[in-house]
């Protein structure tokens, strides 16, 4: 799929689905094919930098989406454009999951402060 | 005065007594009570001579002590062609002209609730499924006689302090019915939030504890010098009895039908059997999240046997589940602190954890770190299996917080290598802590 066709919105849902789609296979600890639809997804992340600050302020619009996994990665993605709002997406979610994503977002917060890791 | 009491079903028969009147015949309970309300053994004199003194000083000693008269001294019910568990859970339901019980599942559940989980190895579905016959005839005394003979006169502990919160809830009697003589398993937290599941009964609780549990109108008596019956039994019931609401019990099979467990409906569907390896390990640790979430809800409360065990046996998870309890019980553990997770691991190999390195081992096999440091005890921590699996995913999966050069995000474990034993500890402990370990 040729991503420079896509709209910002259908990037964005694209990007949704793809987190939807990974959701199981994190609780599964299902490395591989996870790795196969992280890749997928910043092919996607790529795209949206390419589009401007604009373009990737789209997907705070996933932070209240239902599904863990998809808020999880949007606030991943958006820590280099909206880095307080993203944050707190991902403390929120330390405080309410007890599974992966907790560790997925504990890290990245703890990377994220500590300056080990600068989001751009 | 004569004291005389009728024989009641089912009621055991104390024995013979003379006195002017004539004989007297009752069962232990209603004997007692009824010999102090009408106050024939305070006032003394006409038949205490006539009774032999050791049974006598039995009779006084359980007179005198305080006694209050039963509101309620049953949990189940036969009422309105339906068998009901106080205060108002209905346990059969109507199939058009059947009353059939609700599924054994959902029934154990309710009745767990106050009976405590040793019901599950007595027959009471099998008397409440005797009950649903009688009640199909239209027996329900018949029916009542049945539920009674189930083995359901005692409440578990933990049951009566929920029947206080469900009680003050709903605003009717608490039954007053003897309790088991061990520990609560449940806190107080808990009992408080499976009270507000029992909300949704408030309608069917309401009327029938007005309805009471004996209606003489509904039960008449031979009355005395009758030539049709024997004095003092149980008579045919009028037809013209006193009316009773409809239940509310949906006279439909299907899903809602059964009045089924809502209670900690959060808790994940489990099948019945062993689905085998390809899944297994999915819903243990589906499981162990549920039950984290249930544990922290419930953190700093003793409750004896932990509350993992009765997390499940309250969610009715599924038997083949509780093998795994060593790993859902580890998976609930709170964050402690590196000197106990490392002295854990240089203790027994313990079901349910993992040894794991902080500074993971293949850094030391790729030469980069001694193995002497990779192997020391200041590397080696003791932490749950299934937390385990999921830093070893989170090391093994591309991050975007690590991108390469080009932008392409790198796995953990590959933006590590070349780092430093102390980057690569900082960060392991960073992963300990986000995963929930460490403090």
């Amino acid at each position: 799929m040729k991503l420079d066709n896509l709209t910002i919105d259908e990037l964005i849902s694209l990007f949704a689905s793809l987190s939807e789609q990974q959701y199981p296979l994190t609780l599964n600890d299902e490395v591989r094919k996870s790795t196969l639809l992280i890749k997928k997804r910043y092919e996607i992340d790529r795209e949206l930098r390419k589009r401007g600050i604009a373009a990737r302020l789209e997907l705070t619009k996933l932070f209240i989406h239902p599904n863990v996994q998809v808020r999880v990665n949007a606030a991943k993605s958006s820590l280099g454009v909206a880095r307080e709002s993203a944050l707190n997406v991902l403390r929120q979610i330390t405080k309410e999951d007890f599974g992966p994503f907790r560790l997925d977002a504990g890290m990245t917060i703890a990377l994220v402060e500590d300056g080990t890791v600068t989001p751009t | 005065m004569p004291c005389l009491l009728a024989p009641h079903p089912g009621s055991r028969r104390l024995g013979s007594f003379s006195e002017p009147a004539g004989t007297f015949v009752g069962c232990v309970p209603c004997w007692f009570v009824e010999a102090n309300r009408c106050g024939h053994l305070a006032s003394g004199g006409f038949i205490l001579s006539d009774i032999p003194k050791v049974i006598l000083m039995q009779i006084i000693s359980i007179v005198q002590a305080p006694y209050r008269v039963p509101t309620r001294p049953r949990l189940l019910l036969a009422k309105a062609s339906t068998v009901w568990l106080w205060p108002g859970i209905p346990l059969t339901e109507r199939y058009y002209g059947t009353v059939r019980p609700t599924s054994p599942d959902a029934m154990r559940f309710w009745l767990s609730k106050f009976l405590g989980p040793e019901i599950v190895g007595r027959p009471v579905p099998m008397h409440i499924a005797q009950a649903a016959e009688r009640l199909t005839s239209g027996d329900e005394t018949a029916a009542q006689r049945c539920l009674d003979r189930a083995d359901a006169a005692t409440m578990s502990p933990e049951g009566a302090l929920l029947a206080v919160a469900v009680a003050t809830r709903l605003g009717v009697d608490i039954p007053d019915m003897p309790i088991a003589k061990r520990m609560p398993l449940w806190d107080r937290r808990f009992v408080a939030d499976l009270a507000s599941s029992f909300d949704r009964f408030a309608e069917t609780a309401d009327w029938l504890d007005k309805a009471g549990d004996w209606d003489p109108d509904k039960h008449p008596r031979w009355p005395r010098g009758s030539s049709e019956g024997r004095p003092g039994w149980f008579r045919p019931g009028d037809q013209s009895g006193p009316s009773v609401p409809t239940s509310t019990a949906p006279d439909r099979h299907g899903i809602g039908g059964n009045g089924g467990p809502p209670l900690l409906d959060d808790a994940p569907l489990v099948p019945a059997e062993d689905p085998g390896p390809s899944s297994r390990w999915q819903i243990i640790k589906t499981v162990a999240t549920w039950a984290a979430k249930r544990a922290a809800i419930m953190a700093g409360e003793d409750i004896v046997g932990g509350p993992v065990g009765l997390l499940l046996n309250a969610a009715q998870i599924a038997v083949w589940v509780h093998g795994y309890g060593p790993y859902i019980q580890a998976y609930t553990d709170p964050p402690q602190s590196l000197d106990d997770l490392e002295a854990a691991a240089q203790g027994p190999a313990r079901p349910g954890y993992d040894v794991h390195h902080i500074v993971e081992q293949a850094s030391g096999r790729s030469g980069e770190i001694p193995m002497q440091l990779i192997d020391s005890a200041e590397n080696l921590v003791s932490i749950s299996t299934l937390r385990h699996w999921q830093l070893n995913s989170w090391y093994q999966k591309p991050d975007g917080n690590f991108l390469d050069t080009n932008g392409v995000p790198m796995t953990p474990r590959d933006y590590l290598k070349g780092q430093g034993y102390d980057e690569r500890r900082r960060v392991g402990l960073m992963g300990l802590r986000a995963v929930g370990v460490l403090k």
